[in-house]
């Protein structure tokens, strides 16, 4: 792959919870504009990979990490945290709006978030533009000013996603997004996905072969905090590499 | 985009103002524990080269000859504050138990409303009805009992309803509120299928709350009741209102008498001589330190309770 | 029926007369203060200040603004110090310091009201040579701060923390997710919280003694003695005049009903006001 189609680099990432290491050395180059899928088992540590992107897993207490990521190419170690989550976007398992915002104020959260002043015109614009991009538009247009919580489970979903892509990252994460929802919704995410790769850099965890397989164009396997194995979708489902992988995906891991 | 986007200082600014914020309220609260401390150790030092260590054992309060002493102060604050928690802990374990086990829903929130209700109220409200209800009763029984048992020293020694029975009673209502909320709570967080594993073995009700309900409580009761033994030692104006402000040491639960807190309540305004004052800054002092100990030893006491 | 099955019979109504006896306990309480207090309740009650010695009437409205002014005053120097040190211990959660920050702030709560007064009276009373309302409200900050703080705490600590992660995820700053989700998410929790400190405040006594001191007019400059309901519930109730007596029961009276507003007349309003805007 050429250097220029990776959005996303790791070298070697480790990560620990107080003592006990749930990431061993993952390095991967996520490419640029494509949805790649992180899968394994529940345990393997795939949400917390894509927390040490943006910094989140530190949130929890006695969490910590080594190694370098590098966001186009610069190490993010380099930049102010607020920043990179600025690149780096995240949508969560559960639909987590706002409650004390309406739909309107949810889409541009990040923006009043992080201070930033938005003129009258700008914020409209932004609002129809995104929910619109979320497919939400038609269907939340006469609802804009009523709280961002009193939408339907998916709907919400797709808000949360609104809210990230709002504020124009490179990277969007979405950690098992579909996993609260009913199929329907969860159809509606999947397809939004193939619109949203044109765009941005798409990581989504799934502990889903079928998702994985559906929506993605690489997946990475992880397995007990290792990254066992990276490719195309399609090639690493028809002939994995690695023994695990072919185990995991002929069930044997259940 | 991937060169360091340039921060915004007013941002970093209010970011550090923030922080600022939280750590200066963080340790303004620390502080104030030691500043109070520091302050009454500072304005008692009058009363403490006085009289030393011997104001916590000697039991003479004369302030004609101002001869200042703790000792019947603090056997008032003991005899009422312990008085008080052996009346109301059997009535706080019943109703924390019956809120628990015994109530639906229906019955147990009104209750829980009323309980926050006599909680509430100011202590002054329950001198106030001590003052005028509740000692004329104990100045009626007070005649009953001398009567019953003969005796005329207990006759003698006041039948006007004041001292430290009065102060007792009224403490018993008050800390009740707080003791059997605390100790609801912790009956609250008893796992259900602790409860419906010995109803099923055929356990009746009260088999099990004895069983398996009151030991896993036990420790958290404990820090309930130190907690509320507390409460009860620097209870003021209610005891103020109904202890008779007594000097001697009390001999019976009939005599008039003071807490720590009532002796400063009844006697501040009045202390005219600066070793007055500085004794009357000591016993506070003394209370400072009583509270803050059973205070933290009841939280202590509480975490392990709720670990475990 | 079998020994065990009486015994469960026998305990079940014990408990369940302690709870009958707190009722009625209650019960007689209020009924008191609302049959004496209600008695001697007049137009001039609410609107007079006490009338001079040895004259009839009068009233109390000299403590109902002192116990409004003293009040307000101190949650308004109290408010800042409980919320942030609120704050600061949920989000420094399971650190040393805030540890010693909560420990501190129950201890703190559990400091008898007469001690507060005292140190009132060393601390701010000998130094400002004056009693005044100002001190009695510095005071009674002393009690309002660790009550607020531990509520702000407690709310904050039940704002999901998906909410807080998401706003972070966003690139958002630690002061600004504390300010525009979590503050806001609880709202509605940290108001009701400080009115229940409030009232709680409103109704003490002790620390106002040898502080607010007490006066017989109507006073509105805070670095004056000035007079408050419980105050002058105290001071009537002690004297020997039953006409001042009466008067302490129609002061309890006031005072009950004003803490009862506070406590739960604001919180529902309160809770009405958010949820309508929400």
């Amino acid at each position: 792959m050429e250097e220029s189609l990776i959005a996303l680099e790791t070298q070697k990432i480790n990560a620990w919870f107080g003592k006990d290491q749930v990431l061993f050395e993952v390095s991967v180059r996520i490419p640029r504009q494509r949805v790649t899928a992180i899968m394994g088992p529940s345990g393997c540590g795939k949400t917390t990979f894509v927390r040490t992107l943006n910094g989140l897993h530190l949130m929890t207490p006695g969490a910590r990490s080594s190694g370098t990521i590098l966001l186009e190419g610069v190490d993010t170690s380099t930049m102010d945290v607020v920043d990179v989550r600025k690149h780096i976007g995240m949508v969560f398992q559960r639909p987590n709006p706002f409650p004390t915002m309406t739909v309107y104020e949810n889409v541009l959260a990040g923006y009043r978030l992080t201070g930033q002043r938005l003129s009258r015109e700008q914020a409209d614009e932004i609002v129809e533009k995104t929910l619109t991009k979320v497919g939400l538009w038609g269907e939340v247009q006469e609802k804009l000013f009523k709280a961002g919580t009193s939408l339907s489970g998916g709907q919400q979903q797709r808000l949360c996603i609104a809210r990230t892509i709002a504020m124009e990252p490179a990277v969007v994460l979405f950690d098992e997004p579909t996993s609260a929802l009913d199929p329907k919704s969860t159809a509606i995410i999947e397809d939004l996905l193939s619109t949203l790769k044109a765009d941005y850099t798409i990581l989504f965890v799934t502990h889903g072969l079928q998702q994985a397989a559906r929506i993605s164009d690489y997946v990475a396997f992880f397995m007990m905090g290792e990254l066992v194995e990276f490719g195309e979708t399609k090639r690493v489902f028809v002939g994995p590499q690695d023994k695990r992988t072919e185990d995991y995906l002929s069930g044997k891991y259940g | 985009m991937a060169q360091r986007s340039h921060s915004d200082r007013r941002e970093l600014i209010r970011e550090h103002a923030f922080s600022a914020a939280g750590l200066t309220a963080a340790i303004a609260l620390v502080a104030t524990i030691v500043l109070f401390f520091v302050q009454l150790f500072v304005t008692s030092r009058a009363s403490r080269t006085a009289f030393g260590l011997s104001f916590l054992w000697r039991s003479e309060w004369n302030p004609v000859t101002e001869q200042f002493a703790a000792l019947p102060m603090v056997v008032g604050t003991l005899a009422t504050g312990f008085g008080a928690l052996l009346i109301s802990t059997p009535f706080a374990l019943g109703i924390a138990i019956f809120l628990a086990d015994y109530a639906g829903k229906k019955v147990a929130e009104p209750i829980k409303y009323l309980i926050g209700l006599l909680g509430g109220l100011p202590s002054v409200i329950f001198g106030l009805w001590g003052l005028f209800v509740l000692v004329p009763l104990v100045s009626k029984f007070e005649v009953w009992f001398g009567n019953l048992v003969g005796s005329e020293a207990l006759v003698a020694s006041g039948t006007t309803g004041v001292g430290l029975l009065a102060a007792i009673l009224l403490l018993a209502i008050m800390i009740l509120p707080f003791s059997s909320s605390l100790i609801l709570e912790s009956l609250l967080v008893v796992p259900a299928e602790l409860k419906e594993g010995a109803l099923a073995l055929g356990a009746t009700k009260w088999d099990t709350i004895q069983s398996i309900e009151l030991p896993y409580v036990r420790k958290s009761t404990v820090g309930a009741l130190v907690l509320s033994l507390g409460r009860a030692l620097g209870e003021t104006m209610a005891v103020t209102m109904v202890i008779g402000n007594g000097m001697k040491m009390p001999r019976t639960l009939f005599d008039p008498g003071n807490t720590l807190a009532s002796a400063i309540a009844n006697q501040f305004l009045e202390a005219t001589s600066p070793l007055y004052v500085a004794s009357l800054i000591e016993l506070a002092l003394i209370l400072f330190v009583i509270a803050i100990i059973i205070n933290i030893a009841a939280r202590v006491i509480l975490r392990r309770g709720v670990q475990q | 029926m079998t020994r065990r099955t009486f015994k469960n019979n026998v305990m079940g109504l014990l408990v369940a007369a302690s709870a009958g006896l707190l009722i009625a306990v209650l019960a007689v309480i209020l009924w008191h203060i609302f049959i004496s207090g209600i008695r001697y309740l007049n137009w001039d009650f609410f609107t007079k200040a006490p009338a001079p010695m040895g004259e009839s009437g009068g009233g109390v409205f000299n403590a109902i603004v002192g116990t409004f002014l003293i009040t307000f005053v101190a949650a308004a120097i109290g408010t800042p110090f409980g919320i942030f040190a609120g704050i600061y211990v949920s989000e420094h959660r399971g650190q040393r310091f805030a540890d010693i920050v909560r420990l501190c702030a129950d201890a703190l709560q559990g400091v008898p009201s007469i001690v507060i007064g005292i140190f009132g009276y060393t601390f701010l009373v000998v130094r400002f040579r004056s009693y005044s309302a100002l001190s009695a409200s510095i005071a009674l900050a002393f009690m309002f701060v660790p009550t607020t703080a531990r509520v702000t705490e407690e709310v904050l600590n039940l704002v999901p923390s998906g909410l807080k992660e998401a706003a972070y995820a966003l690139g958002a700053r630690p002061s600004s997710v504390v300010w525009n989700v979590s503050i806001k998410t609880a709202a509605s929790g940290i108001t009701s919280g400080l009115m229940t400190s409030m009232a709680r405040v409103a109704g003490e006594t002790a620390p106002l003694l040898f502080t607010a001191f007490g006066s017989r007019y109507i006073e509105w400059n805070m670095l004056r003695p000035m007079s408050a309901l419980p105050l002058q519930i105290y001071i009537y109730a002690s004297s020997p005049y039953p006409a001042l007596q009466q008067q302490a029961w129609s002061a309890a009276f006031v005072l009950v009903l004003l803490i009862l507003l506070l406590q739960y007349g604001a919180k529902h309003l309160i809770a009405r006001v958010l949820r309508v805007k929400a």
